[in-house]
């Protein structure tokens, strides 16, 4: 019994005198004293101990910034990709509330004419100058053959006609297309004239102290001389003026306007200025060619005018 | 290797665990590398080493840390004896072994302690199950480690001293 016991006397002992010094440290103040003597023996091993663990944590609190930084960065790109988001649908809106204001101020100048303002749904991305989608229809009262306008940079401008028209969408054909053939008769003047601008709507918020009433326009001498304009086929996105007589003196930049003649087109609508001059090949005839006001690669909202309606003639 | 070497390893797993425990610390779970140095020099060295071991480290760490002197003592001393003096039963060079004890006594420690504060102190605080999931999980991750390292030490001592005879 006592061999089997004899064994194991070593940790019989150690437990036996641990609880021992547990019995007299819990509650006293030796242990304290036992600790703070301790403290100071261990000291130096403490000190480069902690100044290790020290080492250890700032890294490791690096390592951590490190992370959450980005995070943070991946955050804040997220936020920057809304906000631009946000900047970009801001300056789209900002666009169309300047587009829609020349427009109805537009309106104002001429009350007699009627606009249906109506956006860019749809383009033929094979055929770019050929034919637009705006999004309305029959149902809002359009009809085939209307004109269609539009205003950029406070001009406006001839665009096309209605070609087709559906319950909710419309098919306008641009007149800078040359394949259909859908020309216009036109007129041009024989000088450069001030441009017919819509008038900037009044800034009521920062008014202008300086700004004083433009000059009254003085009548000028002016010839216009009649054609037919049609797109251009070596310059897409241009027009040509054809059939202008070859005694017609034009000056580069001089307007061009619709005649209403053919009843395709209502009159007096700004086409675009004249680019260039030349005879045609046997010196009979010029032939203009011409910018038009509104560049129809960047056609987002038309105007079509539902009334005055082009006057076709009986037999045309 | 000598028991001197082991107590010189433990020293500084000691000191790493109580300077250095904050940089292994994972969302307020901290292994108990002394519990596990413990364990493996008793499977590798055997109850007398493992014992004094968990005498001297455990008596140390009752002065520095404990309001009084026995419980990691009594601790470590009672499960380094027991596990090295039943080494012989297994093959004791298999970490398998060694984690399996590491997690017997991860699990005896958390009871021990408790039972020790609710007659010591009458703490009837509820010790919370993750924890010790946790740890141990922890633990047989340390475990694996310090087991390689002790039998590489080893193996590498035992060759030189071959080489010397």
């Amino acid at each position: 019994m006592w061999e089997k016991w004899k064994k194991h006397l070593s940790i019989i002992i150690s437990i036996f005198v641990l609880l021992v010094l547990m019995t007299l440290t819990i509650g006293s103040h030796y242990h304290s004293s036992i600790a703070s003597f301790a403290d100071r023996v261990f000291y130096p091993i403490q000190v480069v101990f902690k100044s290790l663990n020290n080492l250890g944590t700032s890294a490791l609190e690096n390592f951590r910034d490190f992370r959450n930084v980005q995070k943070e960065r991946d955050q804040l790109l997220l936020e920057i990709s809304k906000l631009k988001k946000l900047q970009i649908d801001n300056e789209e809106l900002r666009r169309e509330n300047s587009s829609l204001t020349q427009a109805l101020d537009y309106q104002r100048q001429h009350p007699e004419i009627s606009f249906a303002f109506s956006r860019v749904v749809m383009r033929d991305p094979s055929d770019w100058y050929q034919e637009i989608t705006v999004d309305i229809g029959s149902i809002n009262g359009i009809k085939e053959g209307m004109t269609v306008v539009a205003i950029q940079d406070r001009q406006i401008g001839l665009v096309g006609i209605v070609e087709e028209v559906f319950k909710y969408t419309s098919r306008v054909h641009l007149l800078v297309d040359p394949d259909k053939n859908v020309a216009a008769a036109a007129q041009v003047a024989n000088k450069i004239m001030a441009p017919v601008l819509v008038e900037e709507p009044p800034n009521y918020l920062n008014p202008d102290p300086d700004a004083t009433d433009p000059e009254p326009s003085t009548p000028h001498d002016i010839i216009w001389y009649q054609g037919v304009i049609e797109g251009s086929i070596q310059d897409q996105g241009t027009m040509e003026m054809i059939y202008i007589t070859h005694e017609a003196e034009i000056e580069l930049g001089s307007p061009v306007i619709t005649t209403g003649l053919g009843g395709y087109y209502i009159p007096d609508i700004p086409v675009g200025t004249v680019t260039k001059l030349k005879k045609d090949a046997f010196g009979l005839q010029k032939r203009a060619m011409v910018k038009p006001y509104i560049d129809s690669s960047r056609l987002k909202d038309v105007m079509i005018i539902t009334n005055p309606l082009p006057v076709k003639i009986a037999g045309q | 290797m000598k028991s001197k070497n082991y107590l010189i390893i433990g020293g500084v797993i000691a000191l790493i665990q109580v300077y250095m425990g904050q940089l292994l610390e994972v969302n307020g779970i901290v292994p108990d590398l002394i519990l596990v140095y413990i364990i493996c020099v008793a499977l590798l060295s055997g109850h007398q080493t493992a014992l004094v071991l968990g005498l001297v480290i455990g008596f140390l760490y009752d002065i520095f840390f404990n309001d009084f002197i026995g419980l990691y003592s009594i601790f470590y001393t009672t499960i380094g004896y027991f596990v090295g003096y039943f080494r012989n039963n297994f093959f004791y060079s298999n970490v398998q072994i060694a984690l399996v004890f590491s997690v017997l006594a991860t699990i005896i420690k958390f009871m021990f302690f408790k039972i020790l504060k609710v007659i010591i102190f009458s703490n009837f605080e509820m010790v919370n199950i993750l924890v010790i999931f946790y740890t141990i999980i922890y633990n047989i991750i340390i475990c694996i480690v310090i087991h390689y390292i002790l039998v590489k030490l080893q193996t590498r001592v035992e060759n030189e001293r071959k080489q010397y005879r």
